[in-house]
């Protein structure tokens, strides 16, 4: 069990360890609550997005299947905006651009190809929520540490995104003077983080690999 | 051949489902969205004069002005006993993803009281810290008066831009100059 999560959640991670979806994992990972909210709306189009397209696996033809896939991704992500607007303004204005450009997040075309295209849709479905929450806890994690050193707090936000029952769960550890770490504010920042977690990562799964096959130093090469 | 070309034809069905449905979604959801976007601006009001965000809104409506229809203006009570008139959807262009919507307070002597951003698509981490929850930039808008704009229309003037969000400070203040012209020239025409 133990094996399947780690398997899941960090050795094929999407962000982690394939690389995929990078540019809204820099853009939208300026706070905490942003983060949660893209990576919710991008785990719920993997998901409806890979049981639809698995559905129609038999009736896409091969020839013109990723503009299919493309279109029944951006209406699933059409969907959610639409829904995200319904539910809260405010919030919808913070993600802003960045909510309709799920379509072009390449975790979900390069699952619709892989998984979702070739698999019922239960499978396809399930593939998609892994992946989201795979995708999800690095943005949010990514989110927090940004959070962290621009403004000195965690969880800003969280009144827009979730009703003013949330405003006592933001913690304030006192906003710099000068406005913060302006570095961590930029994707360029959001670079130099992202290298670390995955710098992290690796240097975990070498102590993986070590403990499975008993080999000692280096990574064992990819089974 | 003729079955394989039905194939194709097949799949012009997924564009036309998925555009009817979002047409139905968005009939369905149309009243909620406009509730929504009237609940926000409603905050954003309340947080301009001062008073508790979720208060009740109690202000009145004022016809729109023929040279700005788009500008939906509201008369309140200022907490100073005054009244005061908020412009919203004044449109800044210029900003470094498209144009940004302003909602801009005016005292009675016409003169800036509060200035907020009521849509833009600016980058966020960057060009959305102007915005008022990320910091107290709009700040240093208040009190300025049509014969001080010139404050606001030099480009090295006395309003500090962000760093990093420069494009979006620049567009901000030549909003707000913009709106001072035109709010006291809709003054003049009044009376």
């Amino acid at each position: 069990m133990s094996t399947t999560l780690t398997r899941t959640f960090l050795r094929d991670n999407p962000a982690l360890s394939m690389m995929l979806g990078l540019c809204p994992l820099l853009a939208v990972s300026t706070t905490l609550v942003a983060g949660v909210v893209l990576a919710l709306c991008t785990a719920g189009t993997l998901v409806v997005s890979g049981a639809l397209i698995g559905l129609m696996r038999h009736a896409i033809p091969e020839e013109i299947r990723l503009p299919v896939f493309v279109t029944v991704v951006a209406t699933t992500v059409t969907v959610a905006d639409i829904l995200l607007e319904t539910w809260s303004v405010e919030l919808h204005q913070t993600l802003g651009l960045f909510l309709p450009l799920i379509v072009t997040n390449c975790v979900i075309l390069a699952r619709a190809e892989a998984v979702a295209s070739r698999q019922p849709p239960r499978v396809a479905a399930l593939d998609g929520a892994y992946m989201g929450i795979g995708f999800a806890w690095v943005l949010a994690l990514l989110g927090a540490l940004r959070e962290l050193l621009t403004f000195g707090t965690l969880g800003r936000g969280a009144e827009e995104a979730f009703g003013s029952a949330a405003a006592h769960l933001v913690l304030d550890l006192g906003t710099p003077a000068d406005g913060g770490l302006l570095l961590a504010a930029t994707p360029a920042g959001a670079f130099l983080l992202l290298a670390l977690l995955i710098a992290l990562r690796n240097a975990w799964q070498g102590r993986w690999h070590d403990a499975a096959s008993g080999a000692v130093g280096r990574d064992a090469p990819p089974t | 051949m003729s079955s394989s070309a039905w194939h194709w034809q097949k799949v012009l069905f997924v564009p036309l489902v998925a555009a009817c449905g979002l047409q139905i979604l968005g009939w369905i959801t149309a009243n909620e969205r406009l509730q929504q976007r009237q609940i926000y601006e409603a905050r954003l009001v309340n947080g301009m004069l001062g008073r508790d965000l979720s208060a009740a809104p109690n202000w009145e409506r004022l016809s729109a002005l023929a040279a700005y229809p788009k500008v939906r203006r509201i008369r309140a009570a200022a907490p100073d006993g005054g009244s005061v008139e908020v412009w919203l959807g004044w449109r800044a262009q210029g900003g470094y993803a498209g144009p940004v919507d302003l909602a801009i307070a005016f005292d009675g002597h016409a003169r800036v009281h509060q200035v907020r951003l009521l849509k833009h698509s600016e980058t966020p981490g960057l060009g959305d810290r102007v915005e008022f929850r990320n910091s107290d930039w709009l700040l240093q808008f208040l009190g300025i008066g049509f014969f001080e704009d010139a404050r606001l229309r030099a480009r090295q003037g006395q309003i500090d831009a962000i760093s990093g969000a420069t494009i979006t400070s620049a567009a901000v203040a030549r909003g707000v100059a913009g709106a001072l012209a035109a709010f006291v020239q809709s003054k003049g025409q009044d009376r």
